[in-house]
């Protein structure tokens, strides 16, 4: 005889719940929040972006500055070849990242008589060149030729073949073998994709960001990319001198497997300010949703202790399981809800912003071991689901606070006291984690909440690569697992108190 | 009438210190049963335990043979009742706190406008619970433990705090629950006349056992003395000859009375004898029951029998 209907109780938590205007204020601050957060950003990037010198200007006014320092200097050589170099680039119009800059650079180099390590712009400017090597006017003379014919054309394959001849014949010089040989892979791979290359980083005359390098095409940075990371490895070391630890090894090999799938798939990554970027930024915002989670979970228990409704919610004919599972699933409901309504209104907010242009892109990265291709959008759903075990695990711990304690300002405030005094201590450590990892640290559960360092992002372009974790062995996997475990424990604890405990 | 409620030989204690010891009784089909004793004597921990919030440390509690630890839903479905104050959630309507509950005990939607007319409260069904006076919350808790028709139902001072209106609507209330809908009423409470009038069988408990247990006809009739008030003339004539043949039943000597503790059963030969020595009985009165003289020396607040 069966009379109570399946869901019930979970009906009545929500009845409970929902009509509490106070639900419904805070989950309002919450959103707003992350909505403002997403404004604020998109205001950022328009007043950025709104000085920047155009590349002409620039030139024009280093004309002018070399034009004023050569009347002091009338003999400097590379006053001179600037000069030239500037004039000629203005007068074809070839902006600062097209490849032809380096020829230039160079023709003009040769015919004011500068010697080979005297050129800016090529790779590998600081190596002396090897003794013995002075060419012959003959040999000078074919070289301009050659530049001079490249210069006309605009043939850049003839420009990637030079340099890969330059680099086997030891024109340009290199390390070692197989630093040689990651700089002819490279402009391999410029034949091989077809990408046409831009112009080397030390470009003197520019100094622009932005609107200049925006020129750059994205699978010029990716080739670049793959020789750095490629370098490195060779190395043993970052760019900066520090030694690669095994598990930055495979990252960084990590790294090229990506930027080769980028390349073979023609998946360009997406900008920041895009229409996915700032909804993928927004999953920052997460962090906000396990406030609201905190403040919810430690109130649902302790709040009918509170009011004395404990006694009418146990009278009824339900184990205690069911009806603290029914609180637990009324949380998870209580949490999409507010997740789906920060998604659904960052989507229509970046969205008219910026025409929810580019809505169909793709995304490669790397996954548990593997390196996968999907759409961007489901990267973003993913990304947000990753992102909400972290907040799930802080909610467990309120759930256990709010039975255990009984009391909602304490479980609030002791669950939050661990959030943020364990944040800023984590935060601490994984700057000295370089130097010293704390052992068995990897296995608490703050260290492991910041699950953001393990994926890709377009708003993350200044950490590629390294994982801010504070023990570098760390990954995903492991740390969802350690998520995981913890979330069930806090869990099973609440639950055993809850059902064992008299109620006094 | 079957046993709707039983436990037996139950104890309870908090830490070392026992709160309930040894406690035995029986509630039996439409009875209205009285759990009377002074505050602190361990009744709403025994209710407590009855309904399940607490769990007895031995012994045995069943409702309707459901034993309430290994068949808790079953024992549940046929029990329902107020603990301490009828609290519920204070930002819901009257109706919203009453659909709750009938949705977690499997009532159907349409009982809780028949508890509602019930105990009266149509006009107010709609305002949030917390705009409630006393009067109207307990009203309503009594509406809530009726909402799925339980077997029996379970009130912790159902009559705390209101006015004697009140106190004899729930008293007519639960006696025709009782007698007329065959429900068991389980009542706590520290007020020996609110019992009595209420009552069918009480159990009187003090620190945690059971002193007393019993119908209140049989109590009051039964084997302990009441005090019962006499007017005799000649009144000094009268008052010697009590002290030379009976002075240990005299409770207190008054001006123009005297005060006698004696058996119901008593009476009559009592009254033969102040016959037969030409003393007449001009006014003869109640001052306590015999419940009321165990309840009294249960509590501390009476004479001690000699």
């Amino acid at each position: 005889m069966s009379l109570v209907k399946r869901g019930a109780l979970i009906k009545n938590e929500r009845l409970k719940l929902y009509k509490k205007p106070s639900t419904w204020v805070l989950m309002g601050v919450i959103v707003l929040m992350t909505l403002l957060n997403l404004l604020f950003t998109r205001i950022f990037i328009r007043s950025y972006e709104s000085f920047n010198l155009t590349w002409q200007d620039q030139y024009s006014s280093q004309i002018e500055n070399m034009t004023r320092e050569l009347k002091s200097n009338p003999d400097d050589a590379y006053i001179k070849q600037t000069l030239d170099t500037l004039k000629f680039l203005l007068e074809n119009e070839i902006e600062p990242t097209d490849w032809r800059t380096d020829v230039a650079i160079e023709y003009y180099s040769i015919k004011h008589g500068m010697t080979e390590s005297e050129i800016p712009s090529k790779p590998n400017t600081q190596i002396q060149p090897p003794a013995g090597t002075e060419k012959s006017d003959d040999e000078i003379k074919n070289r301009l030729e050659k530049l001079d014919s490249l210069l006309k054309n605009n043939d850049w394959k003839a420009f990637v073949n030079l340099q890969i001849n330059d680099l086997k014949s030891g024109i340009t010089p290199a390390t070692n073998e197989q630093e040689k040989q990651v700089d002819i892979e490279m402009y391999e791979l410029y034949l091989e994709r077809n990408i046409i290359p831009v112009a080397q980083k030390s470009n003197y005359y520019y100094h622009g960001s932005g609107s200049g390098f925006d020129n750059i095409t994205w699978k010029n940075r990716q080739v670049q990319s793959i020789r750095e990371n490629k370098l490195n490895l060779v190395r043993g070391e970052t760019t900066s001198g520090v030694l690669l630890t095994r598990a930055q090894r495979k990252n960084i090999e990590n790294e090229i497997a990506v930027s080769l799938k980028r390349l073979s798939t023609n998946t360009p990554p997406i900008t920041y300010d895009s229409f996915l970027g700032m909804l993928e930024g927004t999953s920052s915002s997460l962090s906000l949703l396990s406030i609201l989670l905190i403040v919810y979970a430690g109130n649902i228990f302790a709040s009918e202790y509170g009011s004395g409704t404990i006694k009418l919610l146990l009278i009824t004919p339900h184990r205690r399981k069911k009806i603290f599972w029914a609180k637990v699933l009324l949380m998870l409901e209580l949490t999409a809800i507010a997740l789906v309504l920060i998604f659904a209104l960052a989507f229509l907010i970046s969205g008219a912003f910026t025409g929810f242009k580019g809505i169909a892109s793709m995304q490669v990265l790397p996954l548990f071991g593997r390196i996968i291709h999907m759409p961007y959008l489901l990267y973003i759903a993913l990304r947000f689901l990753l992102m909400l075990l972290p907040v799930i695990a802080y909610g467990a711990l309120a759930m256990m606070m709010s039975v255990v304690t009984r009391k909602s300002a304490v479980a609030i405030a002791v669950t939050m006291l661990i959030m943020f005094g364990s944040n800023i201590l984590m935060t601490i450590l994984t700057a000295l984690s370089g130097r010293m990892v704390v052992p068995g640290i990897k296995f608490l559960l703050f260290a492991n909440t910041q699950i953001e360092n393990y994926l890709p992002s377009a708003q993350s372009v200044f950490n590629i690569g390294m994982p801010n974790t504070v023990d570098a062995t760390m990954t995903l996997g492991f740390s969802l697992a350690v998520l995981a475990i913890y979330a069930a424990c806090f869990l099973w604890i609440a639950r055993d108190s809850f059902c064992r405990r008299d109620v006094k | 009438m079957g046993d709707v409620l039983v436990l037996e030989n139950v104890y309870k204690s908090f830490g070392r210190r026992p709160i309930i010891s040894d406690v035995s009784l029986t509630v039996k089909e439409g009875e209205v049963f009285g759990f009377l004793g002074p505050n602190g004597a361990g009744k709403t921990t025994t209710i407590k335990m009855i309904l399940g919030l607490l769990s007895a440390d031995s012994g045995r509690i069943s409702i309707l043979g459901h034993d309430i630890e290994k068949d808790f839903e079953k024992a549940m479905r046929n029990i329902s009742g107020i603990v301490e104050n009828p609290d519920m959630y204070g930002h819901l309507s009257g109706y919203d706190n009453l659909l709750i509950h009938a949705r977690a005990c499997g009532a159907k939607k349409e009982r809780i406008d028949e508890v509602v007319q019930m105990v009266g409260m149509q006009m107010r069904i709609r305002d949030k619970f917390k705009s409630y006076s006393l009067g109207m919350k307990q009203r309503l808790g009594v509406a809530q433990a009726l909402l799925h028709n339980p077997k029996i139902m379970i009130l912790d001072e159902p009559t705390n705090g209101l006015d004697p209106a009140g106190i004899k609507e729930v008293r007519d209330l639960l006696r025709y629950l009782a007698h007329s809908q065959s429900m068991s009423v389980f009542v706590s409470s520290h007020i020996l006349q609110e019992m009595q009038q209420m009552c069918d069988t009480v159990c009187i408990i003090n620190n945690g056992k059971i002193v007393k247990q019993g119908s209140v006809d049989e109590l009051t009739r039964g084997g302990s003395a009441g005090i019962y008030r006499y007017k005799l003339k000649p009144m000094e004539k009268a008052v010697n000859l009590i002290k030379e043949n009976a002075d240990v039943r005299i409770a207190n000597i008054g001006q123009d009375y005297i005060d006698m503790r004696i058996n119901e059963d008593e009476i009559e030969m009592f009254n033969r004898k102040l016959f037969e020595n030409n003393i007449v009985i001009t006014g003869l009165g109640t001052i306590e029951t015999s419940l009321e003289q165990s309840y009294m020396e249960i509590t501390g607040g009476g004479n001690v029998i000699g």
